[in-house]
């Protein structure tokens, strides 16, 4: 791999083969080529690397819920408690292996108590096996370049001899992040992580002897992991909001599908209804040799006891059908519509999403609630009409509206409506231009339609005055 | 229920219980649903005896369709609707089921809480449900209707195709809530398993006070479809007027009710058959 930088063609990574010719990363092409007459070449492409990274990062996920991608071309993964899924610590790295040796991946892999000494042992034991971190150079401690050299030059080449000096010269010379990264190495002080996504609270892992193709198969087995994450929930006492279900091909990629819930349940024939809708989303390829149904979101859900009293059944009929809207809609589709304590007549209509906690009643929206009628229906826009009125200051006694002429029979008005003054933005206000109050205006006309229409500011004898319609009366 | 209507004017008087058995059987085979109800629920009525005298069920049934043919503007049947809803969620039959209203993006607008607080309508009682496309509208509502969770389902529709409404007639039958279809009037009615269609358009109000200020929300109501009930039972059009009673503060009454204002008896005495095939627009054209 090359890439053009510090004013030439540089070799980027090298192969193995490449590697044996002599060829070290850093060399121009140039002289690359002189020390290896048959060298193929590529333009480096690091962000393509990355997505790779982190799909391969993703595929890991049948191993350990836990993965991250480190900086340097590297994957952590953290499997305690994983091993034994696989008959040991040493078979899973040995199906790793053969897994990522079948992609074709060229890779090292190791197995340590740390972060940091699982990254010293992949990249700089020979062989991988042997897990003792004294013998290893000073540059598998993570360690800038800069102090890799300036140890070096003090001859300390291995992390056996920085462990024999006394620490505070060490910090003196070197400042204290050599230190820290030589305790976490040896795990005297812990090294924080984020995990790629999410870590879930329960997980049901199933692996199958033969690739799942049909569709009918991989309903058998959500059934089945439903069933095993809902009783490990029901110890617990837990219920799950948001749950994902994630199949993992034969090819090293992944198809997942994620459902949320209005309230903690754990229900399999729920749960399982909600993931029907969306299993055509998954696509099982080439065959789907483990699947994963994780719960990301938990909640704590006490043991219910069915009263004859029918108000809860009617609760749990209501949350489920909102599950499922919200599912096959979409969240933010499924809504409950709230005031809010605002003069401004688009601030004072506010939409939840009805999966989201249950709504409250607001004491100071229901006092401040307008006198007023209010419309039934508000333009998110108002839009610009055209108003003949008989004195400049007062109701208008024809409008014209997308073409339609209107012949006011009554009205009533006007209604100030003003900005509060600690909303100062321009850009929050739904009128075109920048009027602190509008004069409100409740008018019907001749047909028996009613419609709220506003003056965008006082009334001024030097500017004609500009009339918007905002919302429908029934 | 057409089953049972006609069985008053049937001429077997003689041997009610063998006819009573076998037609409760066939209504078993055909709709098991309404059959197994042992609690049907309770009609909505509009607790205006001239209105309620017309309907044989004394008020609009639940498990049923009813379509609401909106002329006028945008918000005119809305509210008209909205009206119905919230009454429909306070009725004490319901059990504080809420309703839902569902409606897609390219047709009607955005409705406007404090304006639906009006109307007995809020966050605890009302669900609103924005979709993309028709066809995610008619799921949501026979979804809704199927679950037997809510009160009263509104979809603002279009031209529904009969099979579409067929299917909501069996989801509202198997949940036993209430379905109201509200679709602009140029669109084409289909010929469905509709109860009840209405159409409602705008009414000059009446003062309360003197002067030009407008008064409560009037709507011209007419009963364009009933069945089991007789075209010429009724008249042409009703001048119903909402009050508002600002008084009762509590989800559990409605917060206000219809009143009439007018009834306008122009109907032409000619028999009902002949005036099937006459466009709608022409008849109320005076």
């Amino acid at each position: 791999m090359v890439a053009a930088e510090r004013g030439g063609v540089r070799v980027i990574s090298v192969n193995r083969s490449a590697e044996s010719a002599g060829v070290t990363p850093g060399l121009t092409l140039a002289a690359a080529g002189a020390l290896c007459a048959n060298l193929i070449t590529a333009e480096a492409d690091p962000e393509g690397d990355r997505r790779a990274l982190a799909a391969l990062a993703d595929w890991c996920g049948r191993y350990t819920p836990w993965t991250a991608l480190d900086e340097s071309g590297g994957l952590w993964l953290e499997i305690t408690g994983c091993g034994h899924l696989f008959g040991g610590e040493a078979e899973l790295l040995a199906d790793l292996g053969r897994r990522l040796d079948g992609f074709g991946y060229a890779h090292v892999a190791a197995v340590a108590e740390t972060p940091g000494a699982a990254w010293a042992t992949a990249r700089y034991a020979r062989p991988v096996a042997d897990a003792t971190l004294a013998p290893l150079p000073v540059a598998a401690l993570r360690l800038p370049p800069a102090t890799v050299e300036g140890l070096q030059r003090l001859g300390l080449r291995c992390i056996g001899d920085l462990i024999r000096l006394p620490r505070a010269p060490l910090s003196a010379r070197f400042g204290p992040h050599l230190l820290k990264r030589l305790d976490q190495a040896l795990g005297r002080c812990p090294e924080i992580i984020d995990p790629r996504r999410p870590t879930p609270a329960f997980r049901t892992r199933l692996a199958f002897a033969e690739p799942l193709i049909h569709r009918g198969g991989i309903e058998a087995a959500l059934k089945q992991a439903l069933d095993c994450l809902c009783r490990q929930m029901a110890a617990a006492e837990q219920g799950v909001r948001r749950l994902s279900f994630t199949l993992y091909r034969g090819d090293g990629s992944i198809s997942e599908v994620a459902i949320g819930t209005s309230r903690p349940n754990r229900q399999p024939a729920h749960l399982a209804r909600l993931f029907f809708e969306k299993l055509e989303r998954l696509d099982p390829g080439f065959g789907v040799d483990v699947a994963i149904l994780a719960a990301i979101v938990v909640d704590p859900l006490a043991p219910i006891q069915s009263d004859l009293a029918s108000g809860g059944e009617t609760q749990i009929a209501i949350d489920h059908l909102l599950d499922r809207l919200g599912n096959r809609l979409g969240p933010s589709r499924v809504l409950r519509l709230t005031s809010r304590a605002s003069h401004l007549p688009e601030r004072a209509h506010h939409a939840v999403s009805a999966l989201d906690a249950p709504p409250q009643q607001h004491d100071n929206a229901t006092t401040h609630a307008p006198r007023t009628p209010r419309p039934l229906r508000l333009l998110a826009t108002p839009e610009l009409i055209e108003v003949v009125a008989p004195v400049p200051d007062h109701p208008p006694a024809l409008f014209r509206w997308r073409r339609h002429q209107h012949r006011v029979a009554r009205a009533e008005g006007p209604e100030r409506i003003g900005t509060e003054w600690w909303h100062n933005d321009p850009a929050e206000l739904a009128s075109p231009d920048q009027a602190r109050a509008r004069d409100y205006y409740r008018i019907e006309d001749t047909d028996g339609g009613r419609f709220w229409v506003f003056r965008n500011g006082p009334y001024r004898p030097d500017r004609p005055p500009r009339w918007y319609l905002h919302g429908f009366f029934s | 229920m057409a089953v049972k209507s006609k069985c008053k004017r049937s001429t077997y008087r003689n041997k009610p219980t063998v006819l009573d058995d076998l037609r409760r059987r066939i209504a078993k085979l055909e709709r098991p649903a309404l059959v197994d109800q042992t609690n049907p629920p309770a009609v909505l009525p509009f607790d205006m005896w001239q209105i309620d005298e017309v309907l044989p069920w004394r008020g609009l049934p639940p498990s049923a369709l009813h379509e609401i043919v909106a002329a006028g503007h945008a918000a005119t049947a809305a509210g008209f609707c909205a009206a119905l809803l919230g009454r429909a969620a306070s009725l004490p039959s319901t059990q504080g089921k809420p309703v839902l209203w569902c409606q897609s993006r390219q047709r009607g607008r955005p409705l406007y809480a404090p304006g639906l607080a009006a109307f007995g309508l809020n966050a605890e009682n009302l669900i609103v449900v924005a979709t993309d496309s028709d066809r995610d509208l008619l799921w949501c509502l026979e979804e809704s209707l199927r679950s037997g969770a809510l009160a009263a389902v509104l979809g603002e529709t279009g031209s529904v195709a009969p099979t579409s409404l067929r299917r909501l007639q069996l989801a509202a039958e198997t949940g036993g809530g209430m379905a109201f279809l509200l679709r602009p009037e140029r669109t084409s009615a289909a010929p469905g398993p509709v109860l009840t269609r209405w159409r409602v358009g705008a009414a000059p109000s009446r003062p309360k006070r003197p002067g030009r200020w407008p008064g409560p929300p009037c709507w011209q109501l007419e009963l364009l479809r009933c069945r089991g009930g007789s075209p010429g039972d009724w008249p042409e059009k009703w001048l119903v007027e909402w009050s508002h009673e600002t008084t009762n503060k509590g989800t559990a009454t409605p917060a206000g009710r219809f009143t009439l204002a007018a009834e306008v008896r122009q109907r032409p005495l000619a028999p009902a058959a002949s005036r099937v095939g006459v466009p709608e627009t022409s008849r109320y054209a005076a």
